[in-house]
């Protein structure tokens, strides 16, 4: 029983009978697809609640004998680890997200303790993460602004071009910046991004063909 | 009853995808002549040699795309996903034949389960087990994820780090992590974000390039014929594209509903 719910077939067959629902009902609006769609869109939903479930218990339990490991001097199947002195973080990670599901739980997502969790805490620390691309941003733009080769020379005076058309200063330099700007920016930046747009749905839409017909066997080939 | 005229000739369009990919398939080595060859896949089995020389992981993540929640197929990220862990399936089982570290910290439960299943499966067809922590969820909020990755490469220091993925805001964060520990990197985007793995990665992969990575890769026949077989009804979409164009040049509009597929 078990080998025939691990077939390949059985894997491809739900995935056609998912993917035929979800595309008819957009051609032939008969009941009996729009409902099988919907019924199929809801299936989605419950799936990713319930792996979000089976995510949290096993990152519990990855966490916990990480905390075991790191606090075990180098002994066992992870002597030598480089996780060994370093159950702190495993710790912070385990008691925030144990105390968030706690309070969540018992006292509702929108109680007074979660929301100060959420929005005291959680935000904050997101918030300081993404200031911190300013400084990467300035990393990435010193290393692609060297003209070492002419590729570089050319993404220099474009970026330079572009960042004199953004600023009030390029124009009280010279006039033209804001104009050579614009064009790289409505003209080469807009048509590259959409010719790249173009080819990666493209992409998708052959990838999920080849997903539905089991050609990409990592992800569509079931388990046997 | 019926939908409109243009979601019906999605179909059909979809349809003839289908058709050209599944005979293309078939045929396989009868059709393949030659595929263009992609650096940044070629480098793959480089990063798992430099791996397996420096005795340090090599790190996969399928990056986290963007927006919250427990389903990266429903924010609408699922075919990256699948296309980063179609990538995984020949890398862990490259790992597994040489004895080597693996680091997968993954965004989002769904994918995650995903990723740990492909995972074993490329350890079980090499005969070993996977290790047990070996694919990690991090989060699905998108700098805590950018976060506890880049924690992750400080603590690990990994030999290689392949990125492929739906890539948004997080992308910077993790390129430049990547780049200041000196590891061997290669970064595939769908599009816009291509541009932070090019300043900080050693190969890129850009567009469509990322969803035939797992087929390219996996040199199957059939999969590599599926390649050749999807170029038919790109031709036919360009074909279409170059008459709407000549139709706006001659001042003609071109029908939205036949164009706009």
């Amino acid at each position: 029983m078990s080998s025939l719910i691990r077939r390949k077939e059985i894997t491809i067959a739900i995935m056609l009978f998912c993917a035929f629902f979800v595309f008819a009902d957009r051609a032939y609006k008969a009941p009996i697809l729009l409902d099988t769609s919907k019924w199929v869109q809801k299936w989605v939903l419950a799936i990713s609640a319930v792996t979000m479930i089976v995510t949290f218990i096993s990152s519990i339990i990855r966490n916990t004998r990480r905390i075991q490991t790191s606090l075990s001097e180098g002994d066992g199947p992870d002597a030598g680890s480089s996780i060994v002195g370093q159950w702190f973080y495993y710790g912070t990670t385990l008691v925030a997200s144990v105390l968030t599901v706690a309070v969540g739980l018992t006292m509702g997502i929108q109680s007074n303790p979660y929301q100060w969790m959420y929005q005291y805490v959680f935000q904050n620390l997101a918030t300081a993460i993404a200031s911190f691309l300013g400084l990467f941003y300035i990393g990435a733009a010193f290393r692609a602004f060297r003209a070492r080769t002419a590729e570089a020379a050319i993404l220099l005076i474009c970026g330079v071009t572009v960042m004199l058309t953004t600023n009030p200063f390029g124009e009280a330099i010279w006039s033209g910046f804001p104009v050579i700007g614009s064009w790289f920016l409505n003209w080469v930046s807009i048509g590259s991004r959409r010719g790249m747009g173009l080819a990666s749905s493209v992409g998708t839409v052959a990838l999920a063909i080849r997903v539905i017909l089991g050609y990409e066997r990592s992800v569509s080939a079931g388990g046997e | 009853m019926y939908g409109n005229i243009k979601d019906l000739m999605t179909l059909l369009m979809v349809i003839f995808w289908l058709i050209a990919i599944a005979v293309f398939s078939y045929r396989g080595r009868s059709v393949l002549t030659w595929i263009r060859p992609i650096a940044g896949l070629e480098a793959v089995d480089e990063a798992i040699g430099r791996a397996v020389e420096m005795g340090k992981p090599l790190f996969f993540t399928t990056l986290h795309g963007s927006g919250t929640g427990n389903s990266a197929f429903v924010q609408g990220h699922g075919p990256a996903h699948l296309a980063g862990l179609s990538v995984l399936g020949y890398v862990a089982q490259e790992i597994a034949k040489r004895d080597a570290k693996l680091e997968v910290p993954l965004a989002w439960p769904d994918v995650a389960e995903m990723g740990t299943t492909v995972v074993e499966q490329a350890y079980r067809a090499e005969g070993k087990r996977a290790p047990p922590d070996a694919v990690k969820y991090i989060s699905s909020t998108q700098m805590a994820y950018a976060l506890g990755t880049a924690g992750l490469m400080a603590r690990t220091e990994p030999a290689s780090i392949l990125m492929f993925g739906p890539a948004a805001a997080e992308t910077l964060i993790l390129a430049e992590s990547a780049n200041k520990y000196g590891s061997f990197n290669i970064g595939a985007s769908s599009a816009n974000q291509a541009v932070y793995f090019i300043t900080s990665c050693d190969y890129v992969m850009i567009g469509e390039e990322l969803y035939v990575s797992g087929s390219y890769l996996s040199k199957d026949m059939r999969a590599l014929g599926s390649i050749k077989g999807q170029d038919y009804p790109k031709l036919l979409q360009i074909i279409l594209y170059l008459i709407a164009i000549a139709m706006a040049f001659s001042g003609i509009k071109p029908s939205n509903t036949f164009f706009g597929l």
